[in-house]
């Protein structure tokens, strides 16, 4: 009995698996939706994935349910503060040069249903179950400013400058 | 007992790292939950768990521990679904903002939304 219950389990995993599957945000369609979004102020990496999803970008993840992740990536700018965009409230003002982002994402934000798991330089996480998580990380010698905002407005406002001397991506490669 | 071995000697290397990073974390979770990070947050939860943590690396004397200047107004309305507005503003920014009482105030407005 418990053999054939295990087979029972393990056959509707792999049928799961087979039907809905994928790797760093590529899969059969309908199942992962992975998309980026660049502002003035950010750059957002939004992944939503069902069934078995494996993600090798920044960490080593496999997630086995239900899945919505967001990376914010703030830019590297010495002059730009957040609480301007915030108190102008006017993000067409701003420049809208090639802006340069960071490396490392400044804050994550997992949603999991389902088995989730993680392992980085720096991280080592597993979930069986509901798992909502909000991770701002940030290097302390460097200084920064962060706005997020997910209510009372159609999208998600976002602005993340990091004050450094310099580490970080350009855009344009 | 090799994976007994590589288990231990992960819980050792992300435990024994020095942070040099800070980490805010807000968690809710039902079920299993399982985190170690090198920063020093270490976890195991079973059933309902809600967290909120802050991981400040340390600094010698003399040093500035990170001034940070923040705001938060977190509605949490199920396990997976937080309202947010947030505002965090660390170093020279977190220090003018804070001589800044206008600005401030506007900021709570803004956040809080009254």
């Amino acid at each position: 009995m418990d053999i054939f219950a295990f087979n029972v389990v393990g056959f509707t995993a792999l049928l799961i698996s087979c039907t809905a599957c994928s790797v760093n945000g590529y899969g059969i369609p309908g199942s992962v939706d992975q998309y980026t979004t660049d502002s003035p102020f950010s750059r957002t990496i939004h992944t939503k994935a069902k069934g078995l999803h494996v993600n090798t970008h920044e960490s080593f993840d496999v997630h086995f349910g239900y899945l919505e992740k967001e990376l914010i990536y703030p830019i590297v700018d010495n002059n730009i503060v957040c609480s301007s965009y915030l108190l102008d409230g006017d993000s067409e003002s701003y420049n809208t040069e090639p802006v340069l982002f960071a490396q490392e994402p400044i804050k994550t934000i997992i949603k999991s249903t389902g088995l989730y798991f993680t392992l980085s330089s720096y991280t080592f996480g597993f979930s069986v179950g509901v798992l909502n998580r909000h991770v701002l990380r940030v290097n302390s010698e460097e200084s920064f400013s962060m706005f997020y905002q997910n209510v009372k407005s159609p999208d998600t406002q976002v602005c993340a400058v990091i004050q450094s001397q310099f580490k970080g991506d350009n855009n344009e490669n | 007992m090799k994976i007994k071995f590589a288990g231990l000697s992960l819980v050792t290397l992300l435990v024994g790292c020095t942070s040099t990073h800070l980490v805010y974390v807000q968690e809710t979770s039902m079920g299993l939950n399982v985190a170690l990070s090198a920063d020093g947050m270490q976890k195991m939860s079973l059933g309902y768990d809600r967290d909120v943590m802050a991981v400040i690396p340390k600094k010698s004397d003399g040093e500035d521990a990170m001034a940070l200047f923040s705001v938060n107004n977190v509605k949490v309305n199920g396990l997976d679904n937080m309202d947010i507005a947030q505002f965090v503003a660390t170093g020279e920014p977190a220090k003018k903002l804070a001589a800044d009482q206008e600005a401030v105030s506007k900021i709570r407005t803004k956040i809080y939304g009254q």
